[in-house]
């Protein structure tokens, strides 16, 4: 208790919670644009961090990471364009809210939902860090591949309209994302003898262009076919959540942040992959899933609390085994490093009071990054009053410096451009791009630990039903495809038959 | 709105008279771009002596990320850069890896050395409960047991992957292991739960592990033990003859540099290589200080290069 | 809204299941004879499969848009699906490409020229080009507003990098 009250002391003296609050005002504003993520803000702060005394280091950190988070949300849900991967599964829904003329009251319960994510996450994190460390271990290659699979087969429930036009748009994603260098073996894939493909496409970039470009190149369209939009102007009152509207999803938002310290605490996972299987999992278990994508609060509710729940999920691994699960930890890693706090094992028994300082920045952070967003609501929704011509002008430049910055590399930007037009063409001929960010984000990894588990077990493909999680999670992607599967077959038949139908009923009259 | 855009001007225009007023002054006159090549620690430390070299000179280092393709693509554009001492790159073994890899068309000579600053010496680890103490005692009951070792190190071709093979041949040992490819941080937790028998990574991803008793580091890969592990033994002492694998960090530039430049540079960088805090962020980082000035670099370059080379070759990881 | 696939529907699905198939035949075409087989499952096994899967799907597309045989005749415009507006697929093709080769040239200009050149200039020229816009205050309004005030925000006030140009150096 006095270790708790010394670390309280510290983590709430004023450089400190000043440090936490610029940090997480760094975040969401970096979070909020696409490209420039919290892994950039991350990387931009740790030099700040090194003449800094350690615990407002430490909240400097923290504070980057958990607003970058949630900052997310704010052009995902206002323009469409995910800030970060990790709300991409917000746009689904947050964008038809704002169409609708809800723009503040998304952004305000995307902000409490991610509290709430946060905070039980960091609560999880400190009742059972050990337990969860040790569930942690048993998810092998084998068995995160499994989870992998169980993530991708949620695109069938994104394809809504047709299933071949999902999987089409799922296989582009994870096609894309195999170009480059292996680097299992170090071999060099479709990149034609150049320097510049062996770096592959970076995630960042093609949600940009598939999300960003044709944004643009619409708002240029409607600019020419003389349609101002006078409904995106007409209706941005800062509308805030009442205590009722958030306490309705309270069962979702608890099981959506379960799910997401759960899969934060599994290394090599993420936020993108618990955002989207919370998206899927609200549809499934809502009263009226037909609402969804077109603007149901529900469906923003879920991914921005699971996604944030990752924080926490993810400190887990980080702190008491030393790992870091996604580059954004990593650098987290470093900059705790340089303070001389090792994460691993014995952090917990050398450094107590640091990891106090830890979970109270933690909690710092996300009272900041609420107050924040919530008194940054009434700015942020202005942007809708800029006519959209002019809006997407300004996107541009945005997200070609967001991508520029990714890795301070101008292959960047001209692949947002080539791929944004391949992504405008797709949308045109009625491929859905969701999938492709799926395909995305879980194609790298889906690769590694399917040829990992493969390796480690000479070449027995049975590795990946041997455990119980690698079994459990492939069997239930192969319920969910086979009966995505039937539902579309029996679609179709019933389609024809009502068409035979029609054309006899319409024959006789000619 | 309007007044904020005529502040705004103002306001820069201010700043880029302030930014070019202390012109032709000797080298450098504007900032000196350093390109790093890796993310995590790399990065950390390369911001590090960025922020520090920035002290000793008039103009700041500005550390710039350009990660990608085992460092070809951050090496790539320093090469194409004019060889005026504004762009210089946080270069290490990778230089000699990637080229003979086939990831880059140029090799070291592209590059003209300041100095060396570090070293970082790979340390391979088992489970405590393994029951080995030393390389020789796992190597002994691998072969009577006459199954084979699964070793954890990054991928194909890179440096972890090289000492590691370079381990397992001096232990007669190349044939009954399997390298199973990690990317750097999974390595300790395959240990941990007992999909892997070994690991050879750098020793920070051990250290807290080793010293909670659930890992044991058998052994760094260097000729003299390290300063962040006094008590664990070299690879050498532990059982796998002559060895000394170490990767050093440094910085270069393009090739036809001005000496002048690089001298500056390569003070600066004395300079804060033997900082007290530079010092104090190897040890919690876990790397060695060693600074070497641009000639004695250039020829460890050069050696360490044909070396590389060699084992690649071997390992028929080179490309023809 | 037509119950069963219109015209258009069909005309999508024709297109993008042949660009598709070509797309997949000729990326396993290239994977085949680029990538090494590697070992085990090697580094050539998920592009190879993966072509192999885009080339079946997009075969079923194809097959689908052939299907339900009304032939392939559009009754007018095929973009013309009820929501989409009224422009023309050539105006719109022009803008997609007038919209891609602006962040393309921005992308260069940037590592030539400097951040704030390049955004002044693209600001300028897109707004000129590719919108029309002829009002002088508008155009260097948002011109200089939006260069400089990214160029403050994120080189000066948050600290991140800015490309300085390697052609010329103002700032």
């Amino acid at each position: 208790m006095d270790l708790l009250l010394a670390a309280a002391q510290v983590a709430l003296a004023p450089a400190a919670l000043v440090a936490v609050m610029a940090g997480c005002l760094l975040g969401v504003v970096f979070g909020a644009i696409p490209g420039l993520t919290f892994t950039v803000a991350m990387a931009l702060v740790v030099p700040m961090s090194f003449s800094m005394e350690t615990a407002p280091a430490i909240g400097l950190l923290l504070g980057t990471y958990i607003g970058g988070m949630t900052g997310g949300s704010v052009s995902a849900i206002l323009l469409g364009i995910p800030g970060t991967p990790s709300a991409a599964a917000t746009v689904l829904d947050g964008y038809q809210l704002t169409r609708r003329g809800k723009a503040s009251l998304a952004l305000g319960t995307a902000v409490v939902a991610s509290a709430f994510g946060g905070i039980v996450s960091l609560i999880i994190m400190v009742v059972s860090v050990d337990m969860v460390a040790r569930l942690a271990l048993r998810f092998g290659p084998a068995e995160t591949f499994g989870l992998l699979v169980f993530g991708l087969s949620t695109i069938c429930g994104l394809a809504q309209k047709s299933l071949v036009k999902g999987l089409i748009a799922g296989i582009l994603g994870l096609m894309v994302m195999t170009i480059g260098i292996d680097e299992i073996e170090g071999a060099q894939r479709l990149t034609f003898g150049t320097v510049v493909l062996q770096q592959g496409v970076s995630l960042l970039v093609a949600m940009i262009a598939l999300f960003a470009v044709p944004h643009v190149i619409d708002a240029f369209v409607q600019h020419y076919a003389g349609e101002q939009k006078p409904q995106e102007v007409a209706d941005v009152r800062a509308e805030l959540p009442t205590i009722r509207d958030i306490l309705r999803d309270f069962w979702l938002m608890l099981r959506c942040a379960l799910l997401g310290t759960g899969i934060g605490a599994i290394p090599g996972t993420g936020g993108p992959i618990a955002a989207f299987l919370a998206y899927a999992h609200a549809r499934k278990s809502s009263k009226r899933p037909e609402r969804f994508g077109k603007g149901e609060m529900a469906g923003v509710v879920a991914p921005e609390t699971a996604n944030n729940a990752v924080t926490g999920g993810a400190m887990i691994p980080l702190l008491s085994l030393g790992i870091p699960g996604d580059p954004a930890t990593a650098i987290l890693l470093s900059g705790l490093l340089i303070h001389g706090l090792i994460p691993g094992p014995m952090l917990f028994i050398q450094n107590p009071g640091e990891i106090y300082q830890i979970y109270i920045a933690i909690i710092v952070a996300y009272v900041a990054v609420v107050a924040i967003q919530l008194l940054g609501i009434r700015f942020f929704v202005q942007v809708l009053r800029v006519p959209a011509h002019l809006l997407a002008v300004a996107v541009i430049v945005m997200c070609a410096y967001g991508a520029f910055a990714i890795r301070n590399s101008v292959f960047d930007v001209v692949s947002v451009a080539v791929l944004g037009a391949l992504a405008y063409g797709l949308m045109r001929v009625g491929i859905p791009l969701t999938p492709i960010i799926l395909g995305l984000v879980l194609g790298p990894a889906i690769e590694r630990d399917f040829r990992t588990a493969m390796i480690l077990s000479e070449g027995d493909p049975s590795v990946f039903v041997a455990s119980v999680p690698g079994a459990v999670f492939l069997g239930l992607a192969a319920l969910v495809v086979g009966a995505q599967l039937l539902r579309s077959t029996r679609a179709t038949l019933s389609d024809r038959r009502t068409e035979e139908k029609r054309r006899a009923s319409v024959t006789p009259s000619e | 709105m309007q007044k904020g855009i005529i502040a705004s001007v103002a306001l820069s225009a201010a700043m880029a008279v302030g930014l070019c007023a202390p012109a032709r002054a000797e080298f450098p006159e504007k900032p000196v771009e350093m390109t790093i090549l890796f993310g995590s620690t790399a990065q950390t430390i390369g911001q590090l002596l960025a922020e520090l070299m920035s002290r000793h000179l008039p103009q700041p280092v500005v550390p710039v990320a350009r990660t990608g393709a085992g460092g070809a693509v951050g090496y790539q554009h320093v090469h194409g850069t004019a060889p005026d001492g504004y762009n210089i790159v946080w270069n290490s073994n990778s230089i000699s890896t990637v080229h003979h890899g086939g990831g880059l068309p140029f090799d070291y000579t592209a590059f003209a050395p300041v100095a060396k600053i570090s070293v970082e010496v790979p340390a391979i680890a088992v489970r405590a409960d393994s029951g080995w103490e030393t390389l020789s005692d796992m190597a002994a009951d691998i072969k009577s047991a006459g199954r084979k070792l699964k070793v954890g190190a990054s991928g194909r071709g890179s440096f972890t992957h090289l000492a590691t093979e370079a381990i397992l041949a001096a232990l007669d040992l190349s044939d009954s292991a399997i390298h199973v490819p990690y990317d750097q941080g999974r390595a300790p937790v395959e240990l941990l739960a007992g999909r892997l028998d070994a690991a050879l990574q750098w020793p920070g991803q051990f250290v807290s592990h080793h010293e909670a008793g659930t890992l044991r580091i058998l052994c760094v890969t260097s000729a003299a033990r390290i300063s962040q592990l006094p008590d664990v033994p070299t690879c050498a002492e532990s059982g796998a003859g002559e060895m000394d694998i170490v990767m050093w960090r440094g910085l270069a530039a393009p090739a036809g540099t001005p000496p002048e430049a690089i001298a500056r540079l390569e003070e600066a960088a004395r300079l804060a290589a033997e900082s007290e805090e530079f010092r104090k962020a190897a040890q919690t980082i876990g790397f060695e200080v060693e600074f070497a000035g641009h000639e004695a670099f250039g020829e460890l370059i050069a050696r360490d290069d044909t070396i590389i080379a060699d084992l690649m070759g071997q390992l028929g990881l080179t490309e023809q | 809204m037509p119950p069963v696939p219109d015209a258009g529907e069909r005309r999508k699905d024709l297109i993008a299941g042949s660009v598709l198939l070509v797309l997949a035949l000729a990326w396993t075409a290239a994977v085949w004879l680029t990538v090494p087989v590697g070992h085990g499952v090697g580094p050539r096994a998920f592009p190879f499969w993966l072509g192999v899967g885009l080339a079946v799907l997009s075969a079923l597309l194809l097959l689908k848009g052939l299907r339900g045989g009304h032939g392939l005749d559009p009754p007018g415009e095929g973009e013309g699906s009820a929501a989409a507006p009224p422009v023309s697929a050539g105006r719109r093709l022009a803008l997609v490409a007038t919209v891609c080769g602006i962040i393309a040239a921005y992308g260069v200009l940037m590592q030539k020229i400097g951040f704030l050149p390049a955004t002044v200039l693209t600001v300028s020229a897109t707004l000129v080009v590719a919108l029309g816009e002829r009002r002088p205050l508008v155009v260097g309004g948002m011109a200089f507003g939006i260069a400089l005030g990214a160029w403050l925000a994120f080189g000066k006030l948050l600290g991140a990098y800015m490309p300085r140009g390697t052609w010329i150096s103002l700032f």
